[in-house]
């Protein structure tokens, strides 16, 4: 098992379990419910890799966070995993485009267990 | 009503301005023939007094000029209403003053005998386009028998004749009078003609124009409809796809066996997937429910007597696991003042309500869909219970006559639920009833509503002809106000 950590933020607990054990063979697995946890704890987390679900509790929750994340010096290289269940573009009210917030990597879910494991390979390594 | 107003003087305002523009260019037409009319007259041997008409073809042009300059500084107006106006006093002056040189100018060629008050058709015609149908028809009766009269007061010598065939006044009075009547009914019979039908071309105009807004009108709220339709799906479709997802993913991880299946893990993923299955089918009826309110495969059954407090209480009744778990008090007050009760003290309890149940009249009816009002008033009265805190205070408050101040004569009922629960976030306060449209602070409570729940609530009042309102703050609590018609025309 390799000692590189993600970071995974989604509001469904039941999403979180399953990408969670998806992962955890080879990886440490963090998990956070919100993109405001997500911020508070990443400084001295210092994870990967993370993985945002797009629409949390807010509409734009995980567009603010990738984009705070994008603005701060020490987390501004960690890779980004978008996962979203919205269709192709991210255009539910706030017609945000995807070009205005950093990500290295946009899912749709549901995603195969064994693709966001190569997925998070590609992005972090093993 | 101003909007329509202001495009049928946006239609009829080129249409006026290019009268009045083309008049001016004939005015300057028959002001030089006015000028040279006596020449031309007297070499056909007719007897004309020449200075006064060429006095009246200077008077004439004159003022074309000063219409001229008018007409020109008028057309670069920007305010439409403005410009409009003016159009209407120029063409009344005009009216007015084209009458005065024409009546002069026809006595000076001929008066009684002249043939040349045709021309007046031309004056009537013009005028018949600016004017309303009803000043179209005084006006032309005041001309002819403006005409009329001057003949009959050269007949009767009271003014000079200025005779156009060198012959004396001898005329024989019969005949002259029997012509003049002649001419006055066939010129008058024209007018009305005329006037019938610029009159009806005016009022289709209207017409068209108020068709054309109207379509306009529908035109834009269908296109507004269908975004809103197509929006929906959008939604609709993005709110049944999370919980799949997240059901699609359990069940991979099962399937594949990556954790045990006896496993506590395994028990909890199977307890969300079930969760969120659960979530997707009140999802589903929701929406159904929705769309058959909507498109009206719901009909509305209207119930003549049904007692609204029974119903309020059946539903209280239906929640009271959730009410006792969370230690929750549903105070009730019911104002019946069809009944000549009021019961002002509140209920704190069932026990204690029940007492006074029995109490009450067997009245309090109402007419509406018992079925649709029970499920808009539960979806309210679960609301209060699911974001109220524990330990919280709810408020139900129900007037079942309600004067409407707005509406003289209907009596309106009144349902007040009040909790002071979480409350809703401001920013999302006014799209509160907009379908999928949630607080964040009760995504935190319950994370899989439908975001449907007040939708249908309020298109049920709308059912009903009523409305709903909301107050709320956040961390305080919320108020919801329904009032609807006690009888629903």
């Amino acid at each position: 098992m390799s000692n590189k950590t993600i970071f995974l933020v989604d509001d469904d607990p039941t999403f979180i379990e399953t990408t969670k054990i998806a992962l955890e063979g080879a990886y440490n697995i963090e998990t956070a419910k919100s993109g405001k946890e997500c911020l508070e704890r990443v400084g001295a987390m210092k994870p990967d890799l993370i993985i945002l679900d797009v629409m949390m509790r807010h509409l734009s929750e995980g567009v603010d966070t990738s984009k705070k994340l994008g603005e701060d010096a020490a987390t501004k290289d960690i890779p980004v995993i978008m996962l979203t269940g919205v269709n192709e573009v991210y255009d539910l009210e706030s017609e945000a485009d995807k070009s205005q917030f950093r990500y290295d990597l946009w899912l749709e879910k549901p995603v195969e267990p064994d693709q966001l494991l190569k997925e998070a390979e590609k992005l972090v390594g093993k | 009503m101003e909007n329509n107003k202001s495009s049928i003087i946006e239609v009829f305002s080129p249409d006026l301005q290019y009268i009045i523009n083309s008049s001016i260019k004939f005015r300057w037409v028959a002001g030089g023939g006015v000028l040279i009319l006596p020449f031309i007259l007297s070499f056909f041997d007719y007897f004309v007094a020449p200075l006064p008409v060429i006095i009246t073809a200077i008077v004439i042009l004159l003022y074309n000029i000063v219409f001229f300059y008018l007409e020109a500084g008028n057309k670069k107006k920007t305010d439409v209403k403005e410009k409009f106006k003016t159009y209407v006093r120029m063409g009344w002056m005009q009216i007015i003053l084209d009458y005065c040189t024409l009546m002069v100018t026809l006595y000076f060629v001929g008066g009684l005998h002249t043939i040349l008050f045709y021309l007046l058709l031309f004056h009537i015609i013009i005028g018949s386009v600016i004017l309303s149908t009803r000043y179209m028809y005084v006006m032309s009766i005041f001309s002819i028998s403006g005409f009329y009269i001057v003949s009959l007061l050269e007949l009767k010598r009271i003014i000079p004749n200025y005779n156009l065939f060198h012959l004396s006044n001898d005329l024989s009075h019969k005949l002259v009078v029997t012509e003049s009547a002649i001419h006055f009914v066939i010129l008058l019979g024209a007018v009305f003609m005329i006037s019938l039908l610029t009159g009806r071309i005016k009022t289709d105009t209207v017409k068209l124009i108020e068709v054309n807004d109207n379509l306009k009108e529908n035109i834009e709220y269908l296109k507004a409809l269908e975004k809103r339709k197509s929006k929906f799906m959008r939604f609709s479709a993005h709110q049944l796809r999370s919980p799949l997802a997240t059901i699609i993913a359990a069940l991979n991880v099962l399937t594949r066996k990556m954790v045990p299946l006896d496993s506590g893990r395994a028990e909890s993923l199977l307890d969300g997937a079930n969760e969120k299955a659960k979530s997707l089918l009140e999802l589903v009826i929701d929406l159904l429910d929705l769309s058959g309110l909507r498109e009206g495969r719901r009909k509305v059954k209207f119930e003549n007597n049904f007692n609204l407090v029974n119903l309020i209480e059946e539903i209280i009744h239906s929640l009271i696991e959730q009410v006792t778990n969370k230690e929750l008090k549903i105070y009730r007050n019911y104002t019946l003042d069809s009944m000549r009760h009021e019961y002002s003290g509140y209920f704190r309890y069932e026990e204690e309500f029940k007492n006074h149940l029995n109490d009450l009249p067997a009245g309090t009816i109402s007419q509406g869909d018992k079925e649709l009002l029970k499920h808009c008033f539960y979806n309210l009265i679960q609301n209060a219970v699911k974001y109220s805190k524990p330990g919280g205070n709810i408020y139900i408050d129900f007037l079942d006559r309600v004067e409407d101040d707005e509406h003289d004569g209907t009596e309106n009922s009144l349902l007040m639920i009040k909790d002071e629960g979480i409350g809703i976030d401001k920013e999302f306060l006014g799209d509160i009833f907009v379908e999928f449209v949630r607080s964040p602070n009760a995504k935190e409570v319950e994370n899989d509503g439908t975001g449907l729940g007040l939708s249908i609530a309020r298109e049920i009042l709308e059912r009903h002809k009523g409305a709903i309102g909301v107050a709320s703050e956040l961390d305080v609590g919320t108020t919801f106000t329904i009032t609807f018609p006690v009888l629903i025309a």
